[in-house]
């Protein structure tokens, strides 16, 4: 399946783009998704912590609405990761 | 809120005519305005139009606390400071610039950033908080003692070309400790920022509160609205409360 990775704030500027496509296998989570995209990979050290645990206060958010790292993705998806900002 | 409303004055109705035709708005809304207090957390990129805007509005109160001096930096975001002003107190800047435009409102000018020692009397005197500090810690003082004294907050943050705001009601919408339940490692106080971004997000907060004071209710409650300045694209989130927020899942949460 593919689905599409958008990346925000933070992650973006660590990705170098702000989206592109990745080819999963069929089953394949929202951490799954997290771990093979290239960008995301780019922006592991905003994502994951020295253990290799997803950081609780990265926001994944699956076709618009927050889902969890084990949820399942569908071919078509599009996963949005938002790393926590505080600018004033 | 109906007992903080004060009565308007030949010249109120005169400057905010205007939006008293706005559906629902009226001169009780605009009473309850005036009879409001609000704190604002620092009012730099974020703050300084907020607070501009509630000025306009005719908010009656504003608390301000925002420590230091006015830098060359400031000076493409923060536009209650002024370059004759660079080495002088922000905060007396901002008093100054708000008392311009509307000069019948009271400002208490705290020249302090929000620390352990002042958040809860800060929030104690205030109807309601605008969270625009550019640290994580004095956010997340911000939000702890909003949920303790049960006052709704405005949470508002920008990144690069990136904003967000949603609003906290406690006992009823997630908190910010619900959206964020660690301390962010990776946050640094200096952050890459246009101001024209940084007023989107702070005029989105500063329309969330109005309405909120003058009983026309909330739109971002439970909801984080996220914008990119770069597609000009904005969309709604929904999140929840954490059943083990730390600070909103007390029995007094
Ligand atoms: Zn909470």
């Amino acid at each position: 399946m593919k689905i599409t990775m958008v990346y925000h704030a933070q992650i973006r500027r660590l990705a170098g783009i702000a989206e592109e496509g990745v080819e999963l296998s069929d089953g394949a989570t929202v951490a799954d998704a997290m771990r093979r995209a290239p960008g995301a990979a780019a922006a592991a050290e905003l994502l994951f912590d020295a253990e290799g645990r997803l950081q609780p206060v990265i926001l994944t958010v699956l076709n618009g609405v927050p889902a969890g790292p084990g949820h399942a993705l569908r071919d078509g998806d599009t996963l949005a990761l938002f790393s926590p900002v505080a600018g004033g | 809120m109906d007992a903080r409303r004060r009565p308007l004055t030949d010249e109120d109705r005169a400057v905010h005519e205007w939006q008293m035709w706005i559906d629902g708005f009226g001169e009780a809304a605009q009473e309850r305005l005036k009879g409001a207090t609000a704190l604002v957390s620092r009012c730099g990129g974020l703050g300084g139009p907020l607070c501009y805007h509630l000025a306009s509005a005719g908010i009656g109160r504003l608390i301000l606390a925002h420590a230091g001096v006015v830098r060359p930096s400031d000076l493409n975001r923060q536009i209650l400071m002024t370059h004759d002003w660079i080495g002088r107190p922000r905060v007396e800047s901002a008093r100054r610039r708000l008392l311009e435009l509307n000069p019948r409102m009271e400002i208490e000018a705290v020249a302090e950033n929000v620390t352990e020692a002042n958040a809860a009397a800060l929030v104690g005197r205030a109807d309601i908080v605008f969270d625009c500090a550019p640290l994580f810690r004095e956010r997340f003082l911000m939000n702890r003692e909003c949920v303790r004294q049960r006052k709704p907050m405005i949470e508002a943050a920008v990144f690069e070309m990136e904003g967000q705001v949603t609003t906290v009601l406690p006992g009823g919408t997630p908190c910010l400790a619900c959206l964020y339940p660690a301390d962010p490692p990776q946050w640094n106080r200096r952050f890459p920022v246009l101001g024209a971004v940084s007023a989107m997000a702070a005029a989105i907060a500063a329309t969330e509160g109005i309405k909120i004071l003058a009983g026309l209710g909330a739109g971002l409650a439970g909801t984080l609205l996220h914008f990119d300045g770069r597609s000009m694209t904005f969309q709604r989130i929904p999140i929840a409360r954490r059943p083990d927020c730390a600070v909103c899942s007390s029995p007094a949460g």
